[in-house]
């Protein structure tokens, strides 16, 4: 089945029409026969419909030449879908109905007067163009909705070659969208996908013996067999990749088409403009794009920034960026660098726009570069009904779901990194939580966690399917139930994370999975399992060394000290302690725009002492210290400079630990890592006369998970209101101003 | 002809059905529902929050029998399903007008 036989039935059902048209008294002037959509193509398949127009001049009587011609095309077997009309009908038919215009942008001339179909031809076009500013929002609208009722073709069990995204329709509405001249595709992938799309298409008119267009399970061994591929996996593969390249292609030609209606009219020449988003990175028209400091060959953590910075505005990794790097960028070192392994769990963690990223990444073969491991899973059908997707696709949906899990969990990167690699092990015989776990610990440590977190992650493949399985099977009333999940997952940590793992991967897989019924017997066991595990301390312990404090220091001098190490630099500040002098000392930070990646602090004698590690080598002490004077001194006002955005997509959680420690009062935070956190979160509590006796700062991708050990200034943990109070500011504080509507 | 319904806790629903297959049912409709009986919902604290247990996952059968079969099933339901603890469930049985096989328009005992 192949362009050729498509070709030769075009040209047989050509000489049909030209010989009825002859036949039947059809005027050489002032009336045509065209062929359009498909058949216009030249692209019949073996059942294909012939869609053919009789247009003709206005003025000219076609008598019943129409009926001449219909009868012995009928009478040939062919099944035909005509109609009758003149040109202006033509064009008004076109302007009122998308899909009309649609299929005579590809329309043919057959028989008759051979410039009417050219003026048609010409006409078409030019009013296609003329009006494609305001006709492609609704193009869009329609396609969109087309894609939601039927799925995608790469990702259906059975998958629909013709409407699904990634199908034939969109190859064509690819091929009227370059018509419109307003934005470019690449033609010779997009041919390439749409030619090889047509083939499977002869392939199943074939096997199923009428016009259809769904793949049913049992048609891929005929494909197989047909497309010369070895066997249905393969045969599945090359569709499903097929249609992963046009919805990509199609997804970037719409990503391009608003960038052009939502671009003001130039004025002036216009020049490309670079808004510079992170080292290296720049965002132009909407796509994320190199700037002129990039270094690929020196900075192998360039692609991963790159892609963080598209999917965290949601815009696109340009294509043509992410093929470059993957040419030209140093591979990552194994291990990777901290800065890597924080970026890729930014990545994970970027919700819905993870999936446009991700697809780039894989399209260009990025993803080949730094998880070779992902070709396991790709395009991989699963073996049970109860999956939406293919394995790869669920494996990205449950990244996306776990995203908004993350404040549940004091462990977000790991939490991250599990969903990714919790259906790692399928593809084979052995169990594949099984199969996953010694994957899954390989791909940890490359990435850089530490042996603790590999621990924990392997943990997670590995059992992921405990809960869901024990809470069907088991009776939760029953000891030994609860014995069977705490031997497994030791501790607290790991039963909230599994947890939510579980939650990501059921609603990952169908509603099915995580109906109520099925979700309250899933955390009503974690429930029971964390509470048999609660030993209530599970908060890091103060940690105090003595330094030697500088004698002769002034009431509102600090003493800064810098010190250089791997990928950053630890600062040491010591100070009179005073309440508000932590909140003072991370503006001081956040306005240097330095990251701060961990922190803490403690008292020692009437000093408060903190240490602060940053990212950046190039800090200066003296330039730290006039930050901080400005500040004392009321010139530079942080609480307007940090103040939070409207907004954010996961709210903070901000709870006591009364149970944590008994000299002080432990908050703990969770919420999105941005500057001037800590500053925030300072500056709440002080202005409540709330002192912070020591801090841990942790910033785990996305997610900044600070611990603050609070004391009344005259010593004592803060009571019970004292301390609702304190979270109470600080989750305002963190909020932001309320969005109003 | 009787219409047998049991509601009984989820993890014993592969027990069952062993049971229900060793006393030839060969055919039943199965649900997944949630509701609650004698035991109550009831509130529970975790982490410092409330979580309310007002309903309670169960399993819910349905089996049409001839009415010389309902004794044998309702026993090997009840000794399948107990645990001897609260929340256990219920089998109830009501009478039956007519049953209509679909596909051949048998009816009543030639429909079971």
């Amino acid at each position: 089945m192949t362009a050729p036989e498509r070709a030769a039935r075009t040209a047989e059902a050509d000489a049909l029409c030209a010989r009825a048209y002859t036949d039947s008294g059809g005027s050489d002037v002032g009336a045509a026969l065209v062929a359009v959509g498909g058949y216009g193509r030249s692209e019949l398949a073996p059942h294909s419909d012939l869609d053919v127009v009789l247009v003709s001049d206005v003025g000219v009587d076609l008598g019943d030449l129409a009926h001449k011609i219909w009868y012995p095309l009928w009478d040939s077997g062919s099944k035909i879908d005509h109609s009758v009309r003149t040109l202006p009908e033509m064009l008004t038919a076109a302007e009122a109905d998308l899909r009309v215009a649609s299929g005579l942008l590809d329309l043919r001339h057959l028989a008759g007067d051979p410039n009417l179909t050219l003026r048609l031809r010409t006409t078409m076009l030019a009013s296609w163009r003329k009006d494609a500013k305001e006709r492609l929002p609704a193009l869009h609208e329609m396609v969109r909705s087309r894609h939601e009722l039927i799925g995608e073709l790469a990702h259906l069990s059975v998958p629909d070659l013709k409407e699904s995204e990634g199908g034939l329709r969109d190859a064509t509405v690819l091929r009227g969208m370059v018509a419109t001249w307003l934005v470019d595709v690449p033609h010779v992938d997009l041919e390439r996908c749409r030619l090889a799309l047509l083939d499977v298409r002869d392939v199943v008119h074939d096997t199923a013996g009428r016009a259809t267009e769904r793949i049913t399970p049992e048609m891929w061994a005929d494909l197989a067999q047909a497309l010369g591929l070895p066997d249905e996996r393969a045969a599945q593969v090359h569709v499903r990749e097929l249609g992963r390249r046009l919805t990509h292609l199609s997804r970037l030609a719409w990503r391009r088409v608003d960038a052009v209606l939502a671009r003001p009219a130039a004025v002036g020449a216009r020049r490309p403009s670079l808004e510079p988003v992170a080292a290296g990175v720049a965002l132009s028209s909407g796509e994320i794009v190199l700037d002129k400091k990039a270094r690929p060959a020196e900075d192998p953590v360039l692609l991963l920034r790159a892609a963080v910075a598209a999917a965290e505005r949601d815009v696109v990794l340009a294509p043509a960026t992410a093929a470059r790097l993957v040419r030209e960028c140093s591979a990552l070192p194994d291990p990777w660098p901290a800065e890597a392994r924080q970026l890729l769990v930014r990545l994970l963690a970027s919700g819905r726009s993870l999936l446009g990223v991700w697809e780039t990444l894989e399209e260009t073969g990025a993803l080949t570069g730094f998880l070779p491991e992902w070709e396991r899973v790709r395009l991989l059908p699963h073996a049970s009904v109860i999956h939406r997707f293919t394995v790869d696709r669920h494996v990205i949906e449950t990244c996306i779901e776990a995203s908004s899990l993350i404040r549940g969990v004091a462990r977000p990167d790991v939490l991250m990194v599990s969903a990714l690699l919790h259906d790692i092990g399928k593809g084979g015989l052995t169990e594949h939580s099984v199969a996953g776990e010694p994957i899954a610990r390989t791909i940890a440590t490359r990435v850089g966690f530490d042996p603790e977190c590999v621990e924990l992650i392997a943990l997670l493949v590995r059992w992921h399917l405990l809960l869901a399985e024990t809470a069907t099977t088991r009776d939760p009333d029953d000891p030994a139930t609860i014995d069977l999940v705490t031997s497994r997952i030791g501790s607290v940590e790991a039963v909230q994370l599994l947890g939510a793992l579980t939650e990501a991967d059921a609603r990952a897989t169908s509603a099915k999975a995580w109906s109520s019924w099925r979700s309250g017997l899933i955390r009503d066991l974690a429930r029971r399992a964390h509470a048999a595990l609660d030993t209530g301390a599970c908060v890091p312990p103060i940690q105090s060394d003595e330094v030697p404090i500088p004698p002769a220091l002034g009431v509102d001098a600090v003493h800064i000290s810098v010190e250089p190490v791997p990928e950053g630099a630890r600062v040491t500040t010591i100070a009179l302690d005073r309440v508000g002098l932590l909140a003072d000392l991370a503006a001081m930070f956040a306005l240097q725009r330095s990251t701060v990646r961990a922190a803490r602090v403690w008292a020692q004698g009437d000093h408060g002492v903190s240490v602060w590690e940053v990212a950046g080598a190039d800090l200066e002490p003296a330039i730290l210290r006039q930050k901080y004077d400005a500040i004392l001194d009321g010139r530079l006002d942080p609480s307007h400079r940090l103040r939070p955005s409207a907004g954010a997509a996961l709210a903070p959680t901000v709870v006591v630990r009364p149970e944590a420690s008994e000299q002080a009062t432990v908050l703990e935070v969770r919420t999105a890592d941005r500057p001037g956190v800590v500053y925030l979160v300072c500056a709440a509590l002080a202005r409540l006369d709330v002192a912070v006796r020591s801090a841990h700062l942790a910033t785990l991708g996305p997610q900044a998970v600070d611990v603050f050990y609070l004391q009344e200034p005259s010593a004592g943990a803060l009571s019970e209101t004292r301390a609702a109070e304190a979270a109470h500011a600080v989750r305002e504080a963190l909020t932001g101003p309320a969005t109003t509507t | 002809m009787k219409l047998i319904t049991a509601v009984i806790k989820p993890h014993k629903w592969e027990d069952v059905r062993v049971a229900l297959e060793s006393v030839g049912v060969t055919g039943m409709t199965v649900s997944e529902v949630s509701g609650y009986g004698r035991q109550k919902g009831h509130t529970e604290v975790y982490r410092g929050a409330e979580y309310d247990i007002a309903l309670v996952p169960k399993i819910r059968l349905e089996v049409v029998v001839s009415d010389e079969d309902v004794e044998a099933i309702v026993s090997a339901i009840q000794a399948s399903a107990s645990t001897g603890r609260i929340g256990d469930g219920k089998v109830w049985v009501a009478p039956l007008d007519s049953v209509l096989r679909v596909r051949t328009g048998d009816r009543d005992d030639a429909a079971i």
